[in-house]
This record gives C-alpha cells, sequence and structure tokens, in this order.
C-alpha cells in the first residue's frame, strides 16, 4: 500500500469544514468563481504552517470554539457552525460579533486571515481594477531606459566600487 | 519552482549536507539593518566576518505582488506578531536576507538633533549631532538617500499632501533610501526592480564582495560562552520542506547579535546573558500607529505610485507624524469590522481609497520576555499619554483626508461610524474612547538593549559593547535609549558603522 505523507500543519477534515463555513460568510457572497474556495484554503493552510506554534494553536483552537459555540446559539439549535445554511451561519456570526469585547477582537483576527487570502487571489484583484504586476513592468521598464546609467552608477557605490565609495 | 542560485560566499539550508563547523574573527547574527552594515564594515576592515542568518534568501528576481507568498517567506511568523496589552499592538517583522530592510517602506531620514541631545543627555558618549553627521552622510551616500522622482509619486499621495497644506500644515518629502525608484508600491513584499537599496542589495552583497560568509536559513540556538566571554554560537539549519537540518558551529573571537529589538534580548537571554542593569529586554518602545481609510469620489489608484511620498511634519514636537501609505486589497481587509456583502461594498471602492495612519512617539515602554517553549514574549500597555497623542493622530489624519476631499473615512476604533464631515468627526470624538478599541500596528521595535556608558543604566556601551561580557557587541534598534520618533533605518545603520568603526579601532589596538 503506497502511504502519502500529510504535510506538516495539515489542516484536519473538520478544521476545513469550519473555514470553509466560516469564508462563506466573511468574505463576499458571489465570489468569482466556486473554486476559489479551494485556493483560499489551500493559501490559508499554508499561511497557518507559517505563524508561529502559539499564533497557530490560538487560531485554530479559536475556528474550533466557534464550530461548537454555535450549537449554544438560537440559530444553530444545537449544530455546529460547519453544518448551518449560509443564513443562519450569517445569523449566528453576527450575534458573536455582538459578544464581548475579546470575542469581536477574536473574530476580527479569524476574519482577517480569510479575508487576506480572499482578496489576494488574482481573479478577485482584477476584479477589483487592481493588477499590479503590468504596472510593475511598465514602470520597471520606464525606470530602466530613463536613468539606466546612473542606476548602474548607484549599484556600484553601494558595493563599494565607485568613485566616492571611501570612509 | 526554478532553484535560486546565490552568490559567492551565500550558503543556504539547502546546499549543507551535513553539520559544518566554521572559524572566523566575527560571527553576526541577522543581515538587516545593523547586521549587514556591521559585516560589511568589518570586512571592509579586513576581518573575516560570518553572518548566519534566520530567514531565507530571496533575491530581487524572486519578488512578485503576491502577498500571502511574501508573508510566508520574507516575513516572522508570517507578520503575524503581537505585544501584547490593552490594546494588543500588532507588529511585523522581516525575516529573510536582508531582514527588515526587505520589506520596509524605505524612508530613511536622519536621527533628529532633539533626540541625539537627548541620548546624550542620558549617558551616551559621542552621539552628538555633529559627531554623527559624517555617519549619515556615508549611508544616505552608500544607500543611494535621496528624495523621489515627481513621476513616481502617486494620486494618494498628492491628495495626502493637498489636505495637509490646506489645514496650513508644515509637510516634507520624504527621503528614501532608493535609486530612482520607479513608484511600483511593492516596497512591502519585497521591491521587485531594486530600486529600493535595501540590504539585500547593498551591504549584504557589499559584505559577500569583501569575503564575508553568510549562511542563511539558520536560526541561532545559543551563543555559545567561555565564562564572561563570548565564543561563537550554535545553529540549525532548516531544509526549505522546514524540516531541520544540520547544525552550525561557529568559533569566534567576537560575536555580533543584530536580530532586532525583540530576537536579540531574547537570544542573548536564552545563551545565559544577564545586563546588571536589569535592562535587558526591558524599555521596549514601539512607535504605536494607526490606519485611517479615507474614500474619495475620484478614482485614486493609490497603487500607482511610491508607498509612501510625504510626510506631515507640523506636529513632530508632539511626538506624532502623519502619511499616506498605499497597501494591496488584501491588506486593507485587515482589523475591518465589515465581512460578506458589506465588505464587498466597501472594496469595490478599493480604487478610490487613500489609505493614510499616524506614528506616534511612545509615552510608556514594554517588555521583551523568554518563555520556554513559545520563545520571545512582547508586552506592550499603552499609557493614558499614548492613548491621548494615537487619539490625537487619528484626529489629524482623518481632517486631513476630510480636507483632501475624502466622502467617508474609517477610523481605526473598534465600533467607531463611519464619518462624512469633520462635524461628523468631532461627534465620534466627543464621547468617551476607550483605549483597548485602538488598533494600532508597528513596525518599529527599538531599545531594549539600551545603549549608555553606565552599567546600572544600560545594557551595552555607548558603541554595543555587552555590559559585563566580552567579545559581544548588540547592533540593532535595540540601541536605542528610548524612541527615535521616525522611521528608524537610517539611524540603525548610522550607528552600526559607528561601533563597527570603534570595534576595529579595538581589535587593531589589541589584537582582537
Amino acid at each position: 500500500m503506497i502511504s502519502v505523507r500529510k504535510p506538516d500543519h495539515a489542516l484536519s477534515r473538520r478544521q476545513r469544514r469550519t473555514l470553509r463555513a466560516f469564508a462563506g460568510v466573511v468574505c463576499p457572497p458571489d465570489p468569482p468563481l466556486d473554486t476559489v474556495w479551494t485556493d483560499v484554503l489551500a493559501d490559508v493552510e499554508r499561511f497557518l504552517a507559517a505563524t508561529a506554534p502559539g499564533t497557530r494553536a490560538l487560531l485554530l483552537m479559536s475556528f474550533t470554539v466557534l464550530d461548537e459555540r454555535a450549537r449554544l446559539t438560537p440559530e444553530g439549535r444545537g449544530r455546529r457552525f460547519a453544518d448551518l445554511d449560509r443564513f443562519r451561519a450569517e445569523a449566528c456570526y453576527r450575534r458573536l460579533a455582538r459578544g464581548s469585547r475579546r470575542t469581536r477582537t477574536l473574530l476580527i483576527l479569524m476574519k482577517g486571515v480569510l479575508t487576506l487570502h480572499y482578496y489576494a487571489l488574482p481573479q478577485v484583484e482584477e476584479a477589483l481594477g487592481y493588477h499590479p504586476a503590468a504596472y510593475v513592468r511598465a514602470t520597471a521598464s520606464r525606470r530602466t531606459e530613463r536613468y539606466g546609467e546612473q542606476i548602474r552608477l548607484g549599484e556600484r557605490l553601494a558595493l563599494g566600487d565607485g568613485p566616492g565609495t571611501g570612509p | 519552482m526554478t532553484a535560486v542560485v546565490a552568490p559567492k560566499g551565500l550558503v543556504t539550508g539547502d546546499d549543507v549536507p551535513g553539520d559544518l563547523e566554521v572559524e572566523c574573527d566575527v560571527v553576526v547574527v541577522g543581515s538587516g539593518a545593523g547586521g549587514a552594515t556591521t559585516a560589511a564594515e568589518l570586512a571592509d576592515g579586513g576581518l573575516d566576518v560570518v553572518v548566519v542568518e534566520e530567514g531565507g534568501y530571496h533575491p530581487t528576481a524572486s519578488f512578485a505582488m503576491d502577498v500571502p507568498r511574501a508573508l510566508r517567506t520574507l516575513y516572522r511568523d508570517a507578520g503575524v506578531q503581537t505585544a501584547f496589552g490593552r490594546p494588543p499592538v500588532a507588529f511585523s517583522e522581516g525575516r529573510c536576507v536582508g531582514g527588515s530592510t526587505v520589506v520596509n517602506g524605505g524612508m530613511s531620514f536622519r536621527t533628529p538633533d532633539r533626540v541625539l541631545q537627548r541620548w546624550a543627555r542620558e549617558g551616551v558618549r559621542a552621539i552628538t549631532p555633529e559627531v554623527m553627521a559624517p555617519y549619515f552622510e556615508r549611508v544616505e551616500r552608500r544607500l543611494s538617500v535621496g528624495p523621489q522622482d515627481p513621476e513616481s509619486i502617486g494620486r494618494d499621495s498628492e491628495l495626502f499632501r493637498a489636505g495637509a497644506e490646506r489645514q496650513g500644515w508644515r509637510l516634507i518629502p520624504n527621503t528614501r533610501n532608493q535609486l530612482h525608484c520607479c513608484g511600483c508600491n511593492a516596497c512591502l513584499w519585497g521591491c521587485p526592480t531594486g530600486a529600493k537599496r535595501s540590504m539585500l542589495v547593498t551591504n549584504v552583497p557589499r559584505a559577500l564582495h569583501r569575503g564575508a560568509r553568510l549562511y542563511a536559513d539558520c536560526r541561532v540556538e545559543r551563543i555559545t560562552r567561555d565564562g564572561e566571554r563570548a565564543t561563537g554560537v550554535v545553529g540549525r539549519f532548516r531544509r526549505r520542506d522546514r524540516a531541520p537540518g544540520p547544525t552550525l558551529r561557529v568559533r569566534a573571537s567576537v560575536v555580533v547579535a543584530a536580530g532586532g529589538a525583540v530576537q536579540s534580548p531574547a537570544l542573548l537571554r536564552r545563551s545565559g546573558f544577564r545586563s546588571a542593569s536589569g535592562r535587558l529586554g526591558r524599555n521596549l518602545t514601539l512607535h504605536p500607529n494607526a490606519r485611517v481609510i479615507g474614500i474619495f469620489d475620484e478614482p485614486v489608484r493609490g497603487w500607482h505610485g511610491v508607498h509612501q511620498a510625504y510626510q506631515v511634519r507640523e506636529f513632530i514636537d508632539e511626538g506624532i507624524l502623519l502619511a499616506a501609505a498605499n497597501l494591496p486589497p488584501a491588506l486593507v481587509t485587515l482589523g475591518l469590522p465589515h465581512h460578506g456583502a458589506e465588505l464587498a461594498e466597501l472594496m469595490a471602492d478599493y480604487d478610490r481609497m487613500v489609505i493614510a495612519g499616524c506614528l506616534v512617539e511612545d509615552t510608556t515602554t514594554g517588555r521583551v520576555r523568554t518563555v520556554p517553549g513559545l520563545g520571545p514574549v512582547v508586552s506592550y500597555q499603552l499609557d493614558g499619554a499614548g492613548a491621548r497623542r494615537a487619539l490625537r493622530g487619528i484626529t489629524l489624519t482623518a481632517q486631513t483626508l476630510l480636507a483632501a476631499g475624502a466622502r467617508r473615512v474609517l477610523l481605526p476604533l473598534r465600533g467607531a461610524p463611519e464619518v462624512r464631515s469633520p462635524h461628523e468627526l468631532d461627534a465620534v470624538l466627543a464621547g468617551p474612547v476607550a483605549m483597548s478599541d485602538l488598533d494600532l500596528f508597528t513596525v518599529h521595535l527599538m531599545g531594549t538593549t539600551r545603549m549608555g556608558d553606565d552599567a546600572r543604566q544600560a545594557v551595552v556601551s555607548s558603541f554595543g559593547e555587552f555590559h559585563g561580557a566580552t567579545g559581544l557587541y548588540v547592533a540593532d534598534a535595540g540601541l536605542f535609549p528610548g524612541p527615535v520618533g521616525i522611521n528608524p533605518m537610517e539611524t540603525i545603520v548610522a550607528l552600526a558603522i559607528r561601533n563597527a568603526e570603534e570595534l576595529l579601532e579595538k581589535w587593531r589596538r589589541h589584537g582582537r
């Protein structure tokens, strides 16, 4: 039998379901493509793996608590957040966001993890009219054409090879 | 993935097959503003230098406008760090070859005279404006510090400038370490043109050019010692897949800790060094920042133009700076209370936003502790004066945006409504604002290994040598006795040159 090693810090199936449900509430309701959620979750997984162990544990625990906490709300009626339809999940989120200052702060942090990765997707950026790569190419090329010689001189100066580089 | 070819002298974690032992004159921990500069100066002076950097090597050609990737690869802990307090202050540090200079905004200012004079009064020798001037000149020449070319300044900066000028406020064009920066607004994700003269493209190659060796992807676990003498460092490489790699042992006559004001005191503590002053890890200042967003009727396209072009200096004597500094959409969403459809509606106006903010000089200090299993833990409790100052900074920033024509302004105050006029702004601020409702962040961490000649007051000498230890130096923003009140990079680099010069002089006198 071939065994495939699970990458370190991979999200569990349950964590994925919670994050997907949460993303459906905090991110815009009409994403450009349904497949964005796969990309968002993959990016969130990589991001969490790069955070400090304490931060990762806090965030993942917060998602688990949110998932379970939903059971105790009128919207949840015993069901976990991941099992709620979008309408009830939204209502549940709003209720929790009206809670204590600490809960609100934590929800903003959790929301930020999802929206950060949603709004970094190229197709979402494009929809906002934000397409920096082409702009970088154009301005970089203008820079080289206009200032090429001065740039080369400055680069030599930094290495200590140009004129005026003494102490 | 294309393999990255490292320059001569630079070794990455993937290049090292097994445990490694090296010897040198000086080992420098960290390759940011302080570390790379120290390494370049000492290598220039003929010493055999080894630099150990925890982060990876990412050359200019690898930089793209990919925010999540940059957070994961160029920043410590994906850019998510917190100074605990009420309110907490979010902070970020660079972790890559070149350190935070790779991901900062590139502002380069001389230390204000009043700050240098204050530091001199607080027991730092040879720190007057006259003494420091030649060092600033060297920094500015080597890092091409100067004003922006006019075509690189974006509409967001011009609107902010107009708003400040309408109020009659003094404003300066920023000087930046840049070589004809084209204004592509990618400073925080690694400059894709190399125009920003970060350490990655200046003092790191300069040090390598002079024969220094740099080991990347290697976290220094401790400084080795023989009694009170530092004798080198022990570190562990990390593979690209994050798996722990072989160990690195460096034997050196001198160790320079330059990991920044959070990591350096933590490294010194876990290596068993203690300061008689009791201030190792204390005296942390961090320039609390707050972000205010203005939405205009006209298209702004804040991402067409340099990250930050002007600073309002009218309130510098009150310890407040204001500036516009664009961010990509992904980062704008952080901290906003909006979600779902509301967030989509707000973000649809992204191209009409001016993202501005204030930086305030600290009125209190925080602390870096080391907690087993967690590493450095940062705490910072804003005091009443600091909260009032931050609130005033937020008010002034909002007033600037409204004067510039913003039709909606979002304040970094939890639960505060949007404001659409100076009258509405006054109404919001007329009520009490809880300190814990301030939404603060920073990228300037300073002061945890403060310098000064009195070992009862300071952790290191006026030239960075650890009081009570031999062969051990600090070369980062931890040296600052107090907040610098402006962007700190030029101060760090200038101090590193000054202190390296002193170290070289001592080396020549005593043979080490």
